[in-house]
C-alpha cells in the first residue's frame, strides 16, 4: 500500500454546528482507508454565503482559511461541504492565475501573523474516495449489502459547477460517485434530476423557495424507484434528509426516500455500527433500506 | 495593493448574451437570469434606467439559489452569476440586502464561524445542543474565538468596501 | 415495324417512394398480359446496378423499345437514354412514365387507385411507343463570344472568367461606370475589408482585358436567335463625350455650373451635370446628364467643351445601336433597395434622418457626401445615438415576404461603422432575430455584441416618430425586459429589403425569362440542380438579380455561370433535341396561322416548288405543339408525338378497366 495520505480536513460551519454526522462518519471511515486526517482547530467561515455581496471579504476569509489549513503542511485540504469546496477551489484557481491577487491576500494575512506558503490541492470527498483511496480499495471491502439496492447519487451544485473552475469530475456528466457506489456493490444509474439543486442556499433568504427546490429534487428522484439517495454535502443533506418530512408535508405526499451520507454508507459496509456513523441523526426513513444494506 | 480592487469582476462579456433564453428554462428558482444581464446592459439608455431600478429593488434578485446551472448551459459563456452578484451588491448599497447575511457576518466576527450552536434532533426524537452532540459522539468542541480582535477589524474594514 | 416491335417495360420501386404506394407486382402482372411485352422490376433502377441490369435485359431479350416507369423524365431521362444507347437502341425509342410524381406522391392515401393509374399510364406509354421512330440529335455551331449584362461584381467576375479562358466578352452596363452596388459599400462583412479596395482591381482588370469589350452607358434593346447564336442589339446612350478622345483628366467637371441629384450617393448629395459617378469609376470617362446640362436644356454654357484639352465633348452625339453576335448570355443585373417609403411607419421620406443601409454606406464612405465624417442628414451633427432597424420591408407579407439575406450582417457592420466613427455613440439594433449563417458570420455577430454601447433589442421596431427637436423616437417592445421601450435617437438606419434592379425586368422581357412572384428575381431552371441555368437555353443568371445574396455568393454564382458559358463555348457546338415540329408540306396551305401561334418565332413561310409552305427552325422549336393545334390542315406534327400516338394514349387511359371488382 502507498504511503499514508495526510489531509487537512475542513469541516465547515454548517457541518460543525448542525450536520455533525458528516465529520463523524468521514473521520471514522478514513481510519480504515489509509488516510491521515488532520483537523485544525483554528478555522473560519469560508465566506460562501456572501461571496457576491462582499467579494473581497470572502476572498480574505478563504485565503485565511487556506493559510490555517496548510499550517501543518498536508498533502491537500479535504473539504466536507460543497460550499467550502467551491470557495476553496475557486480561490486556489484565482490565486494561481493572478499573482498580484495572491500577493495582496498574503499581505493581509501577514498582518494577522498568518502565512500562505503554497497553494494546496483542494480535495472533495468523492475525489478522495475515487481518486486517492481508489475504487479498487472500496471493492476490497467485504460486502454485506444486497446488490440490488438502487442508489441515487447527488453531487450537489458546487461540487461540479461552474466548469470554468477546475473540479474533480465532468460538470455535466460526472461518474465518480456512481463508480464508488458500484464499487461498494450497489447499483447506480443516471437520472434526470441527478444534478438538480437542493435549494439550501436559499434557506436564509427565501426558505419557502428553498423547500420547493428540495421538493422538486426529492420527488423527481423518488419517481425513478431508487431505494436510497446518497450525498456528501451537509447542506444538501440538510435539505434532502433533515427537511424531507417538512418538504413532503408542504408540497406533496409521495413516499419518503431514505437519504444517507456517502461516508455513512461506506462506514456501514466497513462494518461500523450505526452509532459510529451517527445514523440516528438521519431523519429520513433509513430504517426502510437498512436491512438490505447491512446483513448481520 | 488593495484586495477590493483586484476582486472586481469584469462584466464586459455579458454583452455576448444573445437572448436565447436557455438560462430561463434551467433556473430552478423560476428566475429570468438573462433579464439581469439586459437590465445591467440597458442602463446606458436613460429611457431604460427604470428597468434597472426595478431589478435592483426587486426581491427576486435574492431568490437565486446559486446553483450555477444558467452559467453552465449558456451558449455564450455569459457569467450570469457575476451579474446577479453585482446587482445584489448594488441593492446592498441601498440597504436592501436580506438581514440574514448581516447576521452571518456578525457571527463570524464573534466566533470565526457563520453559525453558533444549533439544536440537533435524532430520529428517535431526542434533542441536543451542538456541543452536547459533538461531545457525545467524541468530536472536538467548536473552535474557540481566541485572538479574534484583529480579524474582526479586518472584516469590518472589508465589509465597508464590499 | 410497329406491329412486330417487342417492348421492354422496366418498373422501378424507387425504394418505398413508388413501391410504398403502387403495387408493383400487380402492375407487372397486368402489363405482362399484353402481347410482345416483357416486364422487369428493380428496387432502384437508376442505380448503377439498376442500369447495368437494364442494359443486359434489353440485350438478352431482344426488345426494340423501352418503357420505364420510374421518376420524372425531367430528372431521369438522360440516365435512361444513355442506358438505351449502351444497349444498342436509339435513345428516342424510350418512354418514361412518372409513377413517382404522378402516382405514388400524389395519391399516397389511395394505393389501389394509384396502382390502377400506374397500369393505365404504362399501357398508354406502350401504345404510344409502338409508333416512335428513331430520332437523331442535330449539332449546330456556337459563336465563340458571350454577352454579360450588368457590370456589378457578379457581371465583372463572370466577364473576367470567360475572358480569361480566351473568349470574347461583351460586358454591358447601364450606368456610366461598372462596379454596381458593391462600389457604394464602405466595407464588407464579416471581415470589414474596404469594399472598393477589393473591387477596384477587378474593375481595372475589366477595363484592360484584351478579350472584354466594355460597353457602359448602354442597354440591351433586343435579342434574337438561339443558344449558340444570339443576335443582340445594344443601345449606346449618348455620353456627349467621345470615348476615344477622352483622357480622363476630368477638368471638364470642375467648372460645370449645373447641379443634379447624385444617384450614386443615393440622393444624399449633388453632382455636376457633367460627371463621373465616383473617383474610382471605370471607365474614367465623364457623362453629360442631358436633364441637367445647361447647354442641352437651354442652349447656353458649353463650359466643359471649352475646357476639354482633347476636344472630346460632343454635344451632337446621338444614341447608337450596335449589334453583336454571341453564343451565350449571362444576366447579372443586380439588385436595388425596396422603396421603403411605402413602409410608412418607419418614416423614410418623411424624416431626413431616416436613411437606408446603402445610404449609410455612402454617409460613412471616404468618397461619400461627407468624405467619411458621419453626419446626420437634416441635423448636421454627429449622431449621439443611432437606431438600426432590421427587416425593413422584408419578411413582411405586406411588402416583401422573403429575407434579404444581407440585412442582418449589414446591421452589425453598420453598428461597427458608427462605433468606429463616433466611439461614444450608442447603437440600438432592432431585430427579432439575427441570421448569421455564413462563414464567420456568427463570430462577427458576437464581436459586435461585445462592443460597449451596442444594445440589441430582440424585436422589430414598431414605429419611428419625429420629435420637434429633429430627433426621432423608436417605439418597440423588448421581450427580454418584457416591456415597451421608447428610445430617442438622432439617426435611424433601415436595413431595407432588396428587389431585383429596375433594369432586370426589361432584360427579362427581352430574353423571355421567368421571374419570382415577388421581388422580380430571375427564375432559375431548377432551384437546386440548375441554379444558374434558365428555361432559355444558353442564357444564364447570377448575382442578386437571381435572388437575394451577399458578395461571396454572387461571385461564386458568377463563376458558376461563367463556367457554364465556357463549357458551351469551348465545346463549340450545341446538340438540339429532335422532338420538334415537322411540316408535312403536301398538306400545308401556307396560311401562316402557325407562324403567329409559335411563341418562339421558330416558323417561317418559305417557298417550295412555287408554293408557300411553313418551315420550322429546329433549333428554335421547343416542340410545344402550339402549331399542331393551330393548323387547320393537320399539316404539322411533333416527332414521336403524332396525333395517332396521342389518340392511342388517350384511348388506353380511358379504355382499360381493372379486373378487380370494386365495392
Amino acid at each position: 500500500m502507498a504511503r499514508m495520505v495526510k489531509l487537512a480536513v475542513f469541516t465547515g460551519c454548517f457541518a460543525l454546528s448542525k450536520q455533525i454526522a458528516v465529520e463523524l462518519s468521514t473521520l471514522r471511515v478514513l481510519q480504515h482507508l489509509n488516510v491521515e486526517p488532520i483537523v485544525p482547530r483554528s478555522v473560519n467561515c469560508c465566506g460562501f454565503a456572501f461571496r457576491g455581496l462582499y467579494p473581497s471579504m470572502s476572498l480574505y476569509l478563504t485565503g485565511r482559511l487556506l493559510a490555517s489549513l496548510t499550517a501543518s503542511d498536508p498533502d491537500g485540504i479535504l473539504t466536507l461541504c460543497n460550499g467550502c469546496y467551491l470557495m476553496l477551489r475557486e480561490a486556489v484557481h484565482r490565486l494561481r492565475e493572478d499573482r498580484r491577487l495572491l500577493e495582496s491576500v498574503r499581505s493581509y494575512l501577514r498582518d494577522e501573523g498568518l502565512e500562505l506558503r503554497g497553494i494546496p490541492r483542494i480535495v472533495h470527498p468523492v475525489e478522495l474516495l475515487h481518486d486517492i483511496v481508489g475504487t479498487e480499495v472500496l471493492k476490497g471491502i467485504k460486502r454485506t449489502g444486497d446488490n440490488n439496492v438502487l442508489v441515487a447519487t447527488h453531487y450537489g451544485c458546487h461540487a461540479l459547477r461552474p466548469s470554468t473552475v477546475p473540479s474533480f469530475d465532468n460538470s455535466v456528466n460526472p461518474s465518480k460517485m456512481e463508480r464508488i457506489v458500484e464499487a461498494l456493490g450497489f447499483r447506480a444509474r443516471d437520472y434526470p434530476e441527478r444534478l438538480d439543486c437542493c435549494g439550501a442556499v436559499l434557506l436564509a433568504t427565501n426558505p419557502s423557495l428553498a423547500m420547493k427546490l428540495a421538493y422538486s429534487k426529492i420527488s423527481g428522484t423518488a419517481r425513478w424507484g431508487f431505494h436510497l439517495l446518497v450525498t456528501t454535502c451537509p447542506y444538501c443533506f440538510e435539505m434532502l434528509d433533515a427537511r424531507q418530512e417538512a418538504v413532503m408535508q408542504t408540497f406533496g405526499d409521495e413516499p419518503r426516500l431514505p437519504v444517507m451520507l456517502l461516508t455513512q454508507l461506506i462506514g456501514l459496509q466497513l462494518g461500523l455500527s450505526e452509532g459510529d456513523v451517527a445514523l440516528n441523526l438521519n431523519l429520513s426513513p433509513v430504517d426502510k433500506v437498512l436491512p438490505q444494506i447491512v446483513r448481520r | 495593493m488593495v484586495l477590493e480592487k483586484l476582486v472586481e469582476v469584469s462584466l464586459e462579456t455579458l454583452r455576448a448574451c444573445y437572448t436565447c433564453f436557455k438560462c430561463i428554462g434551467v433556473c430552478p428558482a423560476g428566475l429570468r437570469p438573462n433579464l439581469f444581464v439586459k437590465a445591467y446592459l440597458s442602463t446606458v439608455f436613460r429611457e431604460l434606467r427604470d428597468v434597472y431600478e426595478e431589478i435592483v429593488t426587486n426581491s427576486s434578485l435574492w431568490s437565486c439559489a446559486k446553483c450555477l446551472k444558467c452559467v453552465e448551459v449558456c451558449p455564450q459563456k455569459v457569467p450570469l452569476n457575476d451579474v446577479i452578484e453585482y446587482l445584489q451588491r448594488e441593492a446592498a448599497k441601498r440597504g436592501l440586502a436580506p438581514r440574514a447575511y448581516q447576521d452571518m457576518v456578525e457571527n463570524i466576527m464573534g466566533t470565526f464561524l457563520a453559525f453558533g450552536s444549533q439544536t440537533i434532533v435524532s430520529r428517535d426524537g431526542d434533542f441536543y445542543t451542538t456541543g452536547e452532540a459533538r461531545e457525545l459522539l467524541g468530536l472536538t468542541p467548536l473552535p474557540e474565538p481566541n485572538k479574534i480582535e484583529k480579524f474582526r477589524e479586518r472584516l469590518k474594514g472589508l465589509r465597508s468596501i464590499g | 415495324m410497329e406491329g412486330s416491335s417487342r417492348i421492354g417495360v422496366f418498373l422501378c420501386h424507387c425504394g418505398t417512394n413508388i413501391a410504398g404506394v403502387v403495387d408493383i407486382k400487380r402492375v407487372a402482372e397486368e402489363i405482362g398480359k399484353i402481347p410482345n411485352v416483357v416486364v422487369w422490376d428493380h428496387r432502384f433502377l437508376c442505380s448503377a446496378d439498376g442500369i447495368d441490369s437494364m442494359v443486359s435485359s434489353i440485350r438478352s431479350s431482344g426488345v426494340d423499345r423501352v418503357v420505364v416507369a420510374a421518376c420524372s423524365f425531367r430528372t431521369h431521362e438522360p440516365v435512361f437514354q444513355a442506358a438505351l444507347h449502351r444497349a444498342g437502341l436509339n435513345p428516342y425509342l424510350l418512354e418514361i412514365v412518372s409513377t413517382r410524381e404522378l402516382c405514388s406522391w400524389v395519391h399516397e392515401g389511395e394505393k389501389e387507385k394509384a396502382t390502377e393509374k400506374a397500369i393505365r399510364m404504362v399501357r398508354a406509354a406502350i401504345a404510344k411507343i409502338r409508333d416512335n421512330r428513331p430520332l437523331e440529335r442535330r449539332r449546330l455551331p456556337v459563336v465563340p463570344a458571350a454577352l454579360v449584362v450588368g457590370g456589378g461584381v457578379a457581371g465583372i467576375r463572370a466577364a473576367l472568367d470567360i475572358a480569361d479562358s480566351g473568349f470574347t466578352v461583351y460586358l454591358i452596363e447601364r450606368g456610366a461606370s461598372i462596379g454596381g452596388n458593391m462600389a457604394r459599400l464602405d466595407k464588407t462583412f464579416p471581415t470589414l475589408d474596404c469594399s472598393i479596395c477589393i473591387l477596384g482591381p477587378l474593375m481595372n482588370a475589366v477595363a484592360q482585358h484584351p478579350n472584354i469589350r466594355l460597353l457602359t452607358y448602354s442597354e440591351v434593346v433586343s435579342v434574337e436567335g438561339r443558344v449558340g447564336e444570339f443576335v443582340v442589339k445594344i443601345l449606346r446612350k449618348p455620353r456627349y463625350i467621345k470615348e476615344s478622345l477622352c483622357k480622363g483628366c476630368l477638368i471638364c467637371i470642375a467648372k460645370c455650373p449645373a447641379r443634379a441629384i447624385d444617384e450614386f450617393n443615393l440622393k444624399l448629395s449633388h453632382r455636376k451635370a457633367i460627371y463621373v459617378p465616383y473617383p474610382q469609376a471605370v471607365p474614367r470617362i465623364p457623362v453629360i446628364d442631358p436633364d441637367a446640362c445647361l447647354y442641352l436644356r437651354k442652349g447656353i454654357c458649353r463650359t466643359c467643351e471649352k475646357l476639354c484639352p482633347t476636344g472630346a465633348v460632343d454635344f451632337a452625339q446621338r444614341g447608337e445601336v450596335v449589334e453583336v453576335r454571341v453564343g451565350s448570355i449571362i444576366v447579372a443585373t443586380g439588385f436595388e433597395e425596396y422603396d421603403i417609403s411605402s413602409v410608412y411607419e418607419y418614416g423614410y421620406g418623411r424624416y431626413p434622418n431616416v436613411v437606408t443601409g446603402l445610404q449609410l454606406e455612402r454617409l460613412v464612405s471616404s468618397y461619400g457626401p461627407t468624405e467619411g465624417r458621419l453626419t446626420v442628414p437634416g441635423l448636421g451633427i454627429e449622431p449621439r445615438r443611432v437606431a438600426i432597424i432590421n427587416c425593413a420591408g422584408s419578411r413582411d407579407e405586406r411588402h416583401l415576404p422573403y429575407c434579404c439575406r444581407v440585412g442582418c450582417m449589414a446591421s452589425l457592420k453598420h453598428a461597427w461603422y458608427i462605433k468606429h466613427l463616433v466611439p461614444e455613440a450608442e447603437v440600438l439594433i432592432f431585430a427579432d432575430e439575427i441570421r448569421a449563417s455564413g462563414k464567420n458570420f456568427e463570430e462577427f455577430y458576437r464581436r459586435i455584441r461585445l462592443l460597449p454601447g451596442v444594445y440589441i433589442v430582440k424585436s422589430r421596431a414598431s414605429e419611428v416618430r419625429a420629435n420637434p427637436s429633429g430627433t426621432l423616437s423608436i417605439k418597440a417592445y423588448d421581450p427580454v425586459l418584457n416591456r415597451e421601450v421608447t428610445v430617442e435617437v438622432d439617426l435611424v438606419v433601415l436595413e431595407v429589403g432588396i428587389v431585383a434592379s429596375r433594369s432586370t425586368e426589361a432584360v427579362r422581357n427581352i430574353l423571355k425569362l421567368g421571374a419570382s412572384p415577388t421581388g422580380g428575381f430571375l427564375l432559375e431552371l431548377h432551384p437546386k440542380l440548375n441554379p444558374v441555368e434558365t428555361a432559355v437555353d444558353g442564357v444564364y443568371i447570377c448575382g442578386a438579380a437571381a435572388g437575394p445574396k451577399d458578395i461571396p455568393e454572387s461571385v461564386a454564382q458568377a463563376s458558376a455561370a461563367a463556367s457554364k458559358v465556357i463549357a458551351l463555348l469551348s465545346r463549340g457546338y450545341i446538340e438540339i433535341q429532335p422532338h420538334t415540329a415537322r411540316v408535312v408540306e403536301e398538306l400545308c396551305s401556307g396560311c401562316r396561322i402557325c407562324v403567329t401561334a409559335c411563341a418562339y418565332g421558330a416558323i417561317r413561310i418559305v417557298e417550295r416548288g412555287g408554293r408557300n409552305v411553313a418551315s420550322v427552325d429546329e433549333v428554335l422549336c421547343k416542340g410545344c405543339g402550339s402549331c399542331v393545334g393551330s393548323c387547320p390542315s393537320g399539316a404539322i406534327e411533333i416527332q414521336n408525338l403524332k396525333l395517332s400516338q396521342v389518340e392511342a394514349v388517350m384511348s388506353e387511359m380511358q379504355g382499360w378497366e381493372p379486373y378487380v371488382q370494386r365495392a
